[in-house]
């Protein structure tokens, strides 16, 4: 009973985190501070989808063990039976792991657009920007 | 902390409403659930990938890096592009800003340590991208690891050593266009093959198919001191391919933001 | 069954990680959100950890905790460090 009590104060912690995050995102005029809290909207989004995939039963990570180089022995469909009913669902980490890794580089990107409006425009803050009247 | 006006108060109370209200459905429809054991689909994966028998197999132990490139090539195939063509977004930004270096070089601590690292943290990414088939790990994740090692050179020396050392910006990009023109061969020989000798063949195909294709990457080679090379077909070398990829973009973008922004020379 | 202390150690993470995002909505100093921003990936990689992710663990640790905080000061060379 507790394991089902954490795990679900986990998933709500979690789940307001992205919440908040969204909040922060369009109240705070800082522009950096929006990216920041864009990088903990993502990674809170990649932890809940890696929740998503657990349940209490499971015990192994998605990966047959044994994997080495030399003496790989192809397991039996049996063995392989038992493993897929104690193993984490591998299909939201195959996701996430891609997301992950172009997060990092559509942060770069941010930054870089960032850094040029504040060269740009003198300020980082969205409502200071100086609108240039024709 | 601020005083905050009643408007701010509403907003948090707000969102974190949407946050539990997310959550909550989300648990009553047993998205996430603690009872219920895997669904059909990732059954399916865990079961067929390992089993050398089933039609579906990559023969890799690894069950995420053969989803990754085997079940779900073309997801992760267009995943890559994404990857670069937010480098190339990154590139012509680089073109506009001016950036003014510093000249001033960093004490003694962390050049020793950055010498120190840079061959451990390249040592760790690139065995983290060659066992991807057989142990947690693969191309993306070592890519990313090997981004710090060049970037701890630049923080600590500066660009031009970086430069030095071969990576050089050009040189960067050509790496990267070949890594990713590369997976676009290896993951379409097969279906060339395929088309040639007139049998049936898939985009992105890994094992061959019993029924549906007799034609495949093999999946390890026996070395002739006994023993067996295991590199589940087209797994190990797409990893490796994404690797580079991965690695020489991030490096790349990491020496563009340093120089726009005005980093040490 | 997972043991408890597992559980445990992840919910006291995620836990933080919602102090720490609270905290980051409202520090007036974004060079400090930026740090608090590092030490919330740290949280979120005891929870991948925890949750039997290694894949995304390895990739996490290398982008959350190395490369993130990095690249966002350098978008906040770009202009004031100080909000409002």
């Amino acid at each position: 009973m507790i394991a089902e009590a954490l795990f679900y104060l986990i998933v709500f912690a979690v789940g307001v985190t992205i919440g908040v995050s969204i909040y922060g995102i369009i109240v705070r005029p800082h522009i950096v501070k929006k990216l920041v809290l864009l990088t903990i909207l993502t990674d809170a989004a990649n932890v809940m989808a890696v929740l998503f995939g657990y349940y209490l039963r499971a015990i192994s990570p998605p990966v047959y063990p044994g994997g080495s180089l030399e003496d790989f022995a192809f397991p039996s469909s049996a063995q392989l039976r038992e493993f897929s009913s104690i193993s984490v669902d591998p299909i939201p980490q195959v996701l996430i792991v891609t997301a992950i890794v172009i997060g990092l580089a559509e942060l770069i990107f941010l930054s870089l657009v960032a850094y040029n409006i504040g060269v740009n425009y003198k300020t980082l803050m969205i409502n200071k920007l100086e609108v240039e009247e024709e | 902390m601020r005083s905050r006006g009643a408007l701010e108060e509403l907003g948090l109370v707000l969102s974190i409403l949407l946050g539990v209200l997310l959550t909550y459905y989300l648990v009553r429809a047993d998205v996430v659930s603690l009872t219920y054991g895997n669904i059909p689909l990732a059954n399916l994966y865990l079961r067929a990938v390992p089993d050398p028998s089933s039609p579906f197999t990559s023969r890799s132990p690894e069950v995420v890096t053969s989803v990754i490139w085997d079940q779900r090539g073309y997801d992760t195939y267009f995943e890559t592009s994404v990857l670069f063509i937010a480098i190339i977004g990154v590139l012509y930004l680089a073109g506009l800003g001016g950036g003014q270096g510093n000249s001033s070089v960093s004490t003694v601590i962390p050049r020793v340590i950055a010498k120190i690292l840079f061959p451990v943290i390249v040592a760790v990414s690139v065995s983290v991208a060659l066992h991807g088939h057989l142990t947690p790990g693969g191309g993306f994740q070592g890519g990313s690891i090997f981004a710090v090692a060049p970037f701890l050179y630049l923080l600590v020396f500066g660009r031009r050593m970086l430069e030095g050392k071969g990576f050089r910006a050009n040189a960067l990009v050509f790496a990267r266009s070949l890594a990713v023109f590369l997976i676009t061969v290896v993951g379409s020989i097969v279906l060339v093959v395929g088309l040639l000798t007139g049998v049936p063949a898939f985009l992105f195909q890994n094992q061959p198919k019993p029924q549906l294709s007799p034609i495949g990457y093999p999946a390890y080679v026996v070395l002739p001191w006994g023993g067996i090379f295991l590199f589940s077909g087209t797994l190990m070398i797409l990893n490796v391919l994404e690797f580079t990829a991965v690695s020489t973009g991030f490096t790349l973008a990491l020496v563009i933001i340093d120089t726009v922004t005005g980093g040490r020379e | 069954m997972t043991p408890v202390i597992i559980l445990l150690l992840s919910a006291f993470s995620a836990v933080m990680a919602l102090i720490a995002t609270i905290k980051i909505v409202y520090e007036r100093d974004v060079l400090k959100a930026i740090i608090i921003s590092g030490v919330e990936s740290l949280f979120y990689s005891i929870i991948l950890a925890s949750f039997l992710a290694p894949d995304l663990l390895i990739a996490y640790i290398a982008v959350g905790l190395g490369l993130n905080s990095a690249i966002l000061l350098y978008a906040l060379r770009g202009g004031e460090r100080y909000e409002e």
